[in-house]
């Protein structure tokens, strides 16, 4: 008996070490470039093409599941010294920049023509993964997420708020005028254009020139222009301009939605295809306008080459290409990558009416707020920041906290968290 | 009378434990938009067949779940060698720094996994075991909850009296071991057992974290796979969830039937 | 990376999130690991009677919570508690009494996270202890009845103590597992633990802070405070049991 479980454990151990295999550990050849990227964050079609493109390489794209856990397999390998299995060409989204302190594990693409990349790109996408030097770039663009106004043209109309689109743009372009329009929408229809206190905040930093930190990565945050942003979304609360405190994309917000309580909502391009999954029966109804006060950009992705990687200039030659004019408009057929190349938003083939948005060609919209986008340096710790912002406006919305105790308790847990 | 209101407290029990899988079907047999309505869809649809046709349109199911089966079996197999062997000489036998010993096995359980998911991703790293099922299945191999399960199962189930025999009778440590420890332990190696084989099953952020070649994923990580990042089709989600999870119920049957229920009550006895 | 020396643990002990996140914690932990045992021993007490035919088919259904993969469970729970468009809100306002706020409200959180917990591992524990109770020889019940004893007595006087070392087995783990609590935390009020922080668990603030905020080093501190804290209880576990029987 003791001898038969001695041979079952040999043979399972001689299983493991066997059928494992040695394969993934041996040496990289050395014409292989490997990319990873998200489930529907790259066009499978224009993977596809690099292979005829780049016929010397053996490309591989490996495709990772998408949000929080895709960045937290990339940090755990940007933790690691050794190298030998990590890819060449890794996706990454907006939040690229909380990578820019690691900037020497990536390629410069400054070394691989990044420079033409500023002239093809708009500077506020660009700049995105720039350090604050301005010395070092970490990533080609490959969409941007410009943001506009979507809004039930059915219930605005009877409202009497406005009867087309560019009707609604022009009513909300001022502060005041917004204002107007939540207040009327809520009188007359009881419906809400704003969500929670909190996304309102974070829709309206997006819209700024500055941020919260300056470009030596100073906080910024406790100065005018962002007062000034707490104190209008916190006018708004005061005025019942607000909705609750849900979050975006949950499933509350999407039941509000369907039942008629968020008739409005100022959101990012790729919003489009939510609102069309998850609000079937009011397809018909929408219509897009310019985003209220400025237009802003909310989301978007970037591809970066890793310092690692043998062949850093080929992969540079590779990100390029996919993110060349004519691959980003397949991209946005195929998948809705909302392109970042400014030469592709003027194509022709982009336009198309939709149906769910009664006929409009939202594409439109969506182009000329990308190119109105403001440039804003992001900084690496904006997470710290916006987490206690937040946290903060969550307790005035939930508690009735007083806003001005809110704010100088968001500073002093701030300058608390960055000194760490 | 008593009977029939304690059989109603076990049916409300079974009512409540069900609901969510129950609802898990619900949503796997509608379309996506079903799922966001409200009031909510109670009932089930006929697009389970269109769901799953998605699936394996998305992912290589089949692969997957033959990875699943190999990592799970190799891992719960040493998993319930290890943790009989060390539980069983932790409950029985004596010797100097056991109490000690022992704690620190515990403590190893203390660590919260979101912690030392990058140190030990280095570890693989050095080790070159990255992208292999060496990284999966290795680190996995010792379980301290198995040790401790087994240590206090066997500190009742196994009597002393026969071990004194079986030492009598001349038997060395792994002899006791495998004639007396293991019959007696039976309904506990089934649970372990089976809960080893369903944790390495569902688990996700290390396969995640440690393959990269997606022939290798497993079930979860495969699966994963079906979200995208603003945008997931729940119905497929739910059906690639439902698929991955009846094999572990077929599964729990036939081990509870062979193990848990019958044959222990006759085996234990003085 | 520079050496910081203490400073992140001077910030700790400092820092009112940290505690109120382990006093949330020792709250959701006694709200779910009480419930949860008591229902887990009764099931298993139950199912491991003689009168309860089809026994297999219980366990398996029992078993199904714990079995279900995650990622349902997170959608279930998030319709049954949703604020606003909420399954047990629903019934509630029907009754006509006001909707509770499982996403801010102090207590409503900790009770829908620690509804959560019971639902997924109250069968888990029951299968444990019915693993336990089936070591405990049928003639040891036999003589007791014949001596004319009832089932609460045969239950407190015969199952509980034989039991005991499986009873510390459960005990110590969900001490543990009550400790690190996170997912059911993070799937209904997200990464901030909702408004306030009142439904803020020690590993879901150390998540926060280690892999949303990039404060690694400062997520490392709150592990090891955690880690003494989970000792501590252990060792007060132990003690406890151990004197019981």
């Amino acid at each position: 008996m003791k001898k038969i479980t001695l041979l079952i454990v040999g043979v399972l151990l001689m299983a493991i070490l066997g059928a494992c295999g040695n394969e993934s550990s041996s040496a990289k050849e050395d014409n292989k470039i490997t990319l990873w990227y998200w489930n529907r964050g790259l066009d499978e079609a224009v993977l596809e093409k690099v292979k005829e493109e780049f016929p010397d390489v053996e490309f591989v794209a490996q495709k990772l599941p998408p949000g929080s856990d895709y960045k937290t397999k990339l940090s755990s390998l940007l933790a690691s010294k050794n190298s030998d299995d990590a890819p060449d060409l890794v996706l990454m989204n907006i939040w690229v920049s909380e990578y820019l302190p690691h900037a020497d594990k990536f390629a410069n693409l400054y070394e691989y023509g990044g420079a033409d990349l500023e002239k093809i790109y708009p500077t506020w996408k660009t700049s995105q993964a720039v350090t604050g030097d301005g010395k070092t770039m970490i990533a080609v663009p490959v969409d941007t997420a410009p943001t506009g106004f979507f809004y039930r043209e059915d219930i605005f109309s009877k409202a009497g708020i406005a009867n087309s689109p560019e009707e609604l743009s022009e009513k909300v372009s001022t502060w005041d005028g917004y204002v107007d329009v939540l207040t009327t929408l809520k009188e007359k229809t009881g419906g809400y254009a704003v969500t929670s206190i909190k996304d309102a905040f974070s829709n309206y930093v997006n819209k700024l020139d500055n941020r919260v930190f300056d470009e030596n990565d100073n906080f910024i945050g406790d100065q005018q222009h962002i007062k000034e942003a707490w104190d209008k979304v916190i006018e708004l609360d005061e005025k019942g301009l607000v909705f609750g405190n849900i979050d975006e994309l949950s499933q509350e917000w999407n039941a509000a939605l369907n039942n008629d309580e968020i008739v409005g909502y100022d959101g990012p391009v790729w919003a489009k295809d939510i609102l069309i999954d998850t609000t079937p029966d009011t397809a018909g109804k929408w219509k897009v306008s310019r985003s209220p006060i400025n237009d802003g950009n909310d989301g978007g992705s970037f591809l970066a080459v890793l310092k690692s990687s043998k062949n850093p200039e080929v992969s540079a030659e590779i990100a390029k290409f996919i993110n060349s004019s004519e691959n980003q408009i397949t991209s946005y057929k195929n998948l809705s990558l909302f392109p970042a190349e400014m030469d592709a938003l003027e194509s022709d083939e982009l336009d198309h009416n939709e149906e769910f948005f009664g006929g409009q060609n939202t594409t439109e919209i969506f182009a000329e707020s990308a190119k109105n986008v403001k440039e804003a340096y992001r900084g690496s710790k904006e997470s710290i920041v916006f987490t206690a912002f937040r946290d903060e406006l969550d307790l005035v919305k939930v508690k009735g906290k007083d806003p001005e105790e809110a704010w100088l308790d968001a500073l002093e847990k701030i300058e608390r968290d960055l000194g760490l | 009378m008593k009977k029939f209101i304690l059989h109603m407290c076990l049916v409300l029990g079974v009512i409540i434990s069900i609901f969510p899988f129950y609802w898990l079907i619900v949503m796997a047999t509608n379309i996506s938009s079903a799922s966001f309505k409200f009031p909510p869809i109670w009932t089930f649809g006929d697009q389970l067949l269109i769901n799953i046709q998605k699936v394996f349109a998305e992912v290589d199911f089949l692969k997957a779940i033959t990875n699943t089966i190999f990592v799970s079996t190799i891992t719960t197999t040493f998993v319930l060698f290890f943790s009989t062997l060390a539980g069983f000489v932790f409950a029985k036998f004596e010797f100097p720094g056991k109490n000690k010993l022992f704690f620190f096995t515990l403590g190893t359980m203390m660590i919260p996994a979101q912690l030392s998911l990058i140190p030990n991703f280095i570890l693989m790293q050095e080790f070159g075991w990255i992208d292999s099922y060496k990284a999966l299945i290795i680190p996995g191999l010792a379980s301290a909850f198995g040790i401790f399960w087994i240590k206090q199962y066997a500190e009742g189930a196994i009597h002393d009296d026969l071990l004194n025999a079986a030492r009598i009778d001349g038997c060395g440590i792994f002899r006791m071991y495998w004639s007396v420890a293991l019959p007696v332990l039976r309904p506990a190696i089934a649970f372990l057992g089976i809960f080893t084989f369903m944790g390495v099953w569902n688990d996700y952020l290390w396969p995640l974290i440690v393959l990269n070649d997606p022939t290798k994923y497993t079930l979860m990580v495969a699966l994963a796979n079906l979200k995208g990042l603003h945008q997931t089709d729940m119905a497929v989600v739910m059906t690639g969830t439902l698929l991955g999870t009846v094999p572990l119920i077929v599964l729990f049957l036939i081990v509870s039937k062979q193990f848990i229920s019958n044959i222990a009550a006759g085996a234990i006895k003085d | 990376m520079e050496f910081v020396g203490f400073r992140n643990f001077e910030y700790l002990l400092k820092d009112p999130l940290f505690w109120k996140s382990i006093a949330n914690t020792l709250i959701i932990w006694i709200l779910s690991t009480i419930p949860m045992i008591i229902l887990a021993l009764v099931i298993a007490f139950l199912l491991n009677s003689a009168f309860v035919k089809f026994s297999g088919l219980y366990k398996t259904l029992y078993f199904l919570p714990n079995v279900t993969a995650i990622v349902s469970v997170a959608i279930v729970f998030g319709v049954i508690f949703a604020p606003n468009y909420g399954l047990i809100n629903y019934f509630v306002t029907l009754l006509g009494f006001d909707a509770i706020d499982w996403h801010n409200n102090s207590f409503g959180v900790k009770l829908a996270i620690s509804a959560m917990i019971i639902w997924r591992w109250t069968g888990y524990n029951a299968i444990i202890f019915l693993a336990g109770l089936q070591k405990i020889s049928g003639d040891i019940y036999e003589a007791a009845k014949i001596d004319g004893a009832s089932s609460f007595q045969i239950f407190t006087k015969i199952t509980i103590p034989l039991l005991k070392p499986v009873l510390l087995f459960v005990v110590i783990t969900s001490t543990i597992g009550g400790m690190q609590t996170f997912v059911e935390p993070q799937l209904l009020v997200g990464n901030s633990g909702g408004a306030g922080g009142e439904g803020l668990t020690i590993v879901l603030y150390l998540y926060q802070q280690a892999f949303v905020k990039n404060l690694y080093g400062y997520g490392s501190a709150i592990a090891i405070g955690l880690f003494f804290i989970i000792i501590l209880f252990s060792l007060i576990n132990w003690k406890f049991v151990q004197r019981k029987g």
